[in-house]
């Protein structure tokens, strides 16, 4: 008679990275003793979960639906706790929300732990606040990211606010925000990358910064020509496999019924070449799939996750909703690279909460 | 040709260039202790039979993809002792494509099963108490329903 129960804690770790979706995982846990070892390990490596989207806040519920478009299944998580409050995600396993009260937190949705963050509102490059808190929560503060799990020690969390002219970046632990050296620039993305953070502003130049926020570096860029092309255009900085890239979505009118509404409808990547600096366009992902929209972007490896499409993008909606009220849905889909055609995902009801929109989020466990 | 002799004593006689598909194997002949026979203690002669089976597959049939796909997922249709014991083997030989084969396998099984299918499949005696099983349950309600 053999004993499952019995088999190396290797082996079990083996299987337990084929089970990718959140339920299966925990469930492996649940079987007996041995096995929640097993998916307890604080050891990244072992758990590879597949990223879901966390649906906008629905009228009525404190129940949050998560889904997992790459297989089809979804759950509810029962999460009174971020009702009334903008949400960014990540792919470290918490979310970054905000309240109607300026309070600031990191949030683990599976194991609903929360870590307060220091006041965005008293950054001391914030003279005087005339917003009220909830203009605050909804276009005050424009994007923060989680840039890695807050169980290591490079863990940053970077804020981007004032209509996109301010940053500011705070570690755990921290009382009080660090303001990035400021410039007249809009920034539109922020990732932490090579113990430095990376910048793009909407011109698609691209500004690192040290750790204490002074400027190292700029470089410039000629992806947008004239300012005419701003309106059109979004940017996103993402760590491809070790390199730098930088997204360019393009979002247009399109007539749905009898309203416009702003959809996406092409993406460009260009990979920021190391020594050079130079921005060289790329045409296929290889085996990766990236995640852009209301979340620190990040990308997939296709190859550890095969449920994901490669060579895809998927996106979601960052930049409507506050400022215009959306009716015919969000702008999410699935961006295929190979021939550029666009897979939108349909059937959610527009939230209520006009600060609420859909975002990717890649959950862990511990 | 390599002589392999498994733990039950059984012998077995395969191509030196198949059986390096096992590191384990491929570092023992390459430390020369292969002179006469390989002993391999961990593992017993019906399961290191199904693993030659599948080295010697993939040995002669490399270049076809779709041949050795429905190989092998006929391979794996066996009964859960077997695949336990197989996991072991592949792991003990240090056969990579076998070894993501077989936990592949056992997890698919996994993914459409109850907490309390599994242990009935998998013969896995629940050691949790009932109010460690309750808190489990609690904590994650939505992973169970």
């Amino acid at each position: 008679m053999v004993d499952w129960s019995s088999l190396p804690v290797e082996l079990l770790g083996l299987i337990a990275r084929q089970l990718r979706f959140a339920q299966d995982y925990v469930r492996f846990g649940a079987v007996c003793k041995s096995w929640r070892r097993v998916i307890l390990q604080r050891d990244g490596s072992l758990c590879s979960l597949l990223p879901l989207l966390m649906l906008a806040e629905k009228e009525f519920s404190d129940l949050r639906e998560f889904c997992c478009p790459l297989t089809d299944r979804m759950f509810k998580l029962y999460l009174p706790e971020i009702r009334g409050k903008r949400c960014w995600g990540s792919s470290d396993g918490w979310l970054v929300t905000i309240g109607a009260d300026f309070q600031m937190c990191l949030l683990n949705p599976l194991t609903r732990k929360q870590i307060l963050l220091p006041p965005l509102h008293k950054c001391s490059n914030l003279n005087t606040l005339i917003c009220s808190p909830e203009e605050f929560r909804d276009y005050f503060v424009c994007k923060v990211v989680l840039t890695s799990s807050p169980a290591s020690s490079s863990c940053v969390i970077l804020a981007i606010y004032s209509d996109f002219a301010k940053m500011a970046l705070a570690k755990l632990g921290d009382e009080s925000w660090t303001p990035l050296q400021s410039s007249s620039c809009l920034f539109l993305d922020v990732i932490y990358f090579g113990g430095q953070l990376y910048a793009i502003d909407s011109l698609g130049n691209i500004m690192i910064y040290s750790i204490c926020g002074s400027c190292i570096e700029t470089i410039p860029s000629n992806l947008i020509q004239s300012e005419d092309e701003l309106e059109d255009r979004l940017l996103y900085l993402v760590d491809i496999g070790g390199q730098v890239h930088v997204v360019q979505r393009y979002v247009s009118e399109i007539l749905i019924t009898q309203t416009p509404e702003r959809k996406t409808w092409k993406f460009e990547i260009y990979k920021l070449e190391a020594v050079s600096h130079k921005l060289e366009e790329i045409n296929c992902l290889g085996d990766w799939s990236i995640f852009v929209g209301n979340n620190h972007s990040f990308a997939v490896s296709t190859s550890d996750h095969p449920e994901c499409c490669s060579n895809c993008i998927y996106f979601t909606d960052d930049y409507s909703g506050i400022s215009d009220p959306i009716s015919h849905g969000y702008d999410v889909g699935i961006y295929i690279f190979e021939n550029h055609k666009i897979q939108p995902f349909i059937g959610e009801d527009v939230s209520p909460a006009r600060f609420s929109v859909p975002l990717w989020f890649r959950p862990v466990l511990v | 040709m390599i002589v392999l002799n498994s733990s039950d004593g059984a012998t077995f006689e395969v191509e030196e260039s198949v059986a390096v598909q096992s590191q384990t194997i491929k570092h023992m002949i390459e430390d020369n202790c292969a002179d006469t026979s390989i002993p391999l203690p961990n593992v017993n002669g019906v399961t290191l039979a199904r693993v030659l089976e599948y080295i010697k597959k993939h040995a002669e049939a490399k270049d076809d993809e779709e041949g050795l796909k429905s190989f092998d997922a006929e391979f794996v249709k066996v009964d859960q002792a077997s695949l336990f014991e197989i996991i072991l083997a592949a792991n003990y030989l240090d056969i990579k494509g076998l070894l993501d084969l077989t936990c592949q396998t056992v997890a698919d099984q996994i993914k459409d099963l109850t907490v309390e299918e599994v242990r009935a499949i998998f013969n896995i005696m629940n050691d949790f108490t009932p109010e460690e099983e309750a808190k489990l349950r609690n904590d994650h309600a939505w992973a169970f329903e």
